[in-house]
């Protein structure tokens, strides 16, 4: 009885912390990340990880440089954390800082650190003609993506991988729903056409 | 082509997606590089009787200063002035608060020098 007891504790427990990290408000993270509660930040951390990477990959074009501005970026914002006026607008703040600094890192000459987190392409099931595709498809995907406008490519990345809704988005970027929609609806097209013409195949018609 | 295409399509653009760990190691990284400045906030909200002097040190210091002229001030300008001594003759002294005429003047008169006059005169009856 007592081991079940713990079983249902520990179920408990794990229900409290999911919905802590669902339901907390960043405005809550962010002020509790203030008073130096390192639970907090790493909530945000895990809120904003893959957003912050992908805004640096539609700005940079490559992962490495994704990976560098996006980790910077957090550290910077705890930084800064008392110069967010509006905590509850934490994510378009923050946003806005992983933007600026990929941007700076492009102007800059790439600063490279000794240690880095390259995705370790490990030896798939297919071997090596199986990882040699996925890496063709990656930089097909990559060269798509260069033809596409900034924030086409933050929209079409937060939206279709990230799984950000529309109004997520817009908050987040500062811009119209509409837009947002209009955005996403070009980046579409756009990649679908490029990866149509790698694949020989002839570009699509509008979407639907 | 629906949401899942479309996230199936740009998937190999997340690093997650080649490399499981690739965002636990993210995490963790982030979360080493912050240690610091999350112990630094900690301390700061920890604030002891020294600290909280030591934040309010622009202010108090001149504010204790300004108290201390002040007080200053204010009990030197209502110091009592010291009461004037001036000399006293031991004649004079010895003759306070006597009642009637000194024994010289007594002695000087042109009465009868008995020892009632005398004793009168002297305040003694």
């Amino acid at each position: 009885m007592p081991f079940l007891c713990l079983i249902l504790n520990k179920k408990a427990h794990f229900r409290v912390r999911v919905s802590a990290l669902i339901e907390t408000t960043d405005g809550e993270l962010v002020r509790a990340a203030l008073e130096g509660q390192t639970r907090a930040f790493g909530i945000l951390v895990s809120r904003y990880m893959r957003p912050a990477y992908l805004v640096a990959l539609s700005i940079t074009g490559n992962s490495e440089d994704a990976e560098d501005v996006s980790q910077e970026a957090f550290l910077v914002a705890l930084k800064r954390l008392g110069d967010c006026r509006d905590v509850e607008r934490f994510g378009g703040w923050f946003l806005t800082i992983v933007r600026n600094r990929a941007r700076n890192l492009l102007r800059r000459e790439r600063l490279r650190r000794g240690e880095e987190l390259t995705p370790e392409i490990s030896p798939g099931p297919g071997g090596p003609a199986e990882d040699l595709k996925r890496l063709e498809i990656r930089e097909q995907l990559e060269n798509g993506l260069e033809g596409l406008s900034e924030v086409r490519r933050e929209v079409l990345l937060l939206h279709d991988l990230e799984g950000w809704k529309h109004r997520e988005i817009a908050e987040r970027l500062g811009i119209p729903d509409g837009t947002v929609r209009s955005h996403l609806h070009f980046a579409r097209k756009h990649l679908r056409d490029q990866l149509g013409a790698f694949h020989g195949s002839a570009p699509s018609g509008e979407e639907s | 082509m629906n949401d899942l295409d479309n996230r199936a399509r740009l998937e190999p653009l997340d690093p997650g997606s080649e490399d499981p760990g690739f965002w636990i190691r993210f995490h963790g990284r982030v979360m080493a590089q912050a240690r610091d400045e999350l112990a630094r906030r900690q301390m700061a909200g920890e604030w002891n009787l020294t600290e909280v002097v030591f934040q309010w040190r622009k202010t108090l210091v001149p504010m204790t200063l300004l108290a201390a002229t002040l007080a200053g001030i204010f009990v030197l300008g209502h110091e009592e002035p010291e009461p004037f001594l001036s000399p006293i003759a031991l004649e004079e002294a010895l003759m306070e608060d006597l009642v009637g005429d000194p024994i010289p003047t007594v002695l000087g008169r042109e009465a009868q020098l008995d020892e009632v006059a005398f004793l009168t005169g002297a305040g003694g009856f």
